[in-house]
């Protein structure tokens, strides 16, 4: 599947399905590379799940020596 | 189950001709009140010349010469001067809307896209002419119950899009009624 933006009205008689101009959706991979790049579909990049950030490392306090007098 | 019936002119535009089959969508200019019954696109076939021999009574072998250019015609109900300047060779005075026809003929190198009504199944198509030569006469006597009107004759030439090795004449395109493209891709 493909992330596309719809820059041109699309009827796909295979599935009846008909795509307005401004969605963003997902179609098939054939579909998509029917249409990316003939003015129809405009691919945009693969939504990524935002990572999560990894605990910060506990500073353990190191207590100096202490001096010998 | 779709079908692909044709009939009835929604709009005519017009632009500068191209030798390639592209042009910007916002080259294309309307051309409008379109004279009815006029537009008319004939394909021409080439002539057959056949050699009968003479102890036999059907042809031996056929030759098929080819077809002079297709043509479109159509005619419109004014005379604006917008196109007027681009069929005609004209001096215009905008100042005082005056046309000033030269004597030499102009013969305009345009292209013609004519999108057609919905007549069935919510799907009209669109035809484009990318490279023709276009004549233009009068037609209709000035009398009271008539127009005189500009009279198109386009011969369709050849265009040859990149990444093509052969020369094309005119494209066909099928969308809905609104306008959106139809992907008939069979699954």
């Amino acid at each position: 599947m493909k992330t596309v933006k719809v820059q041109q009205d699309i009827r796909v008689e295979a599935t009846g399905i008909e795509y307005k101009k401004g969605q963003e959706v997902e179609v098939s991979d054939e579909l998509a590379k029917r249409h990316i790049g003939t003015g129809v579909f405009k691919e945009l990049a693969a939504k990524v799940k935002p990572k999560q950030e990894a605990p910060k490392p506990v500073q353990e306090q190191i207590k100096a020596p202490e001096e010998k007098q | 189950m779709a079908t692909y019936a044709v009939g009835g002119v929604e709009k005519v535009e017009y632009a500068p001709a191209s030798s390639v089959g592209v042009i910007a969508e916002n080259a294309w200019k309307r051309i409008e009140n379109i004279s009815p019954g006029s537009v008319l696109f004939t394909k021409n076939v080439g002539t057959k010349t056949s050699i009968v021999p003479e102890d036999k009574d059907k042809a031996f072998v056929n030759f098929f010469a080819p077809a002079e250019g297709d043509v479109l015609t159509f005619a419109v109900l004014e005379e604006n001067p917008g196109l007027e300047q681009e069929l005609h060779n004209i001096k215009y005075t905008a100042a005082t809307t005056t046309l000033a026809y030269k004597a030499a003929e102009k013969i305009a190198n345009l292209a013609f896209r004519i999108t057609t009504r919905p007549v069935k199944d919510a799907r009209k198509q669109v035809i484009t002419f990318f490279n023709t030569d276009v004549q233009t006469g009068s037609a209709n006597n000035l009398t009271k119950d008539a127009l005189q009107t500009p009279a198109l004759t386009a011969t369709i030439g050849t265009y040859r899009p990149a990444a093509e090795e052969e020369d094309f004449i005119y494209e066909k395109k099928w969308v809905t009624a609104a306008g959106a493209v139809i992907d008939s891709t069979a699954v």
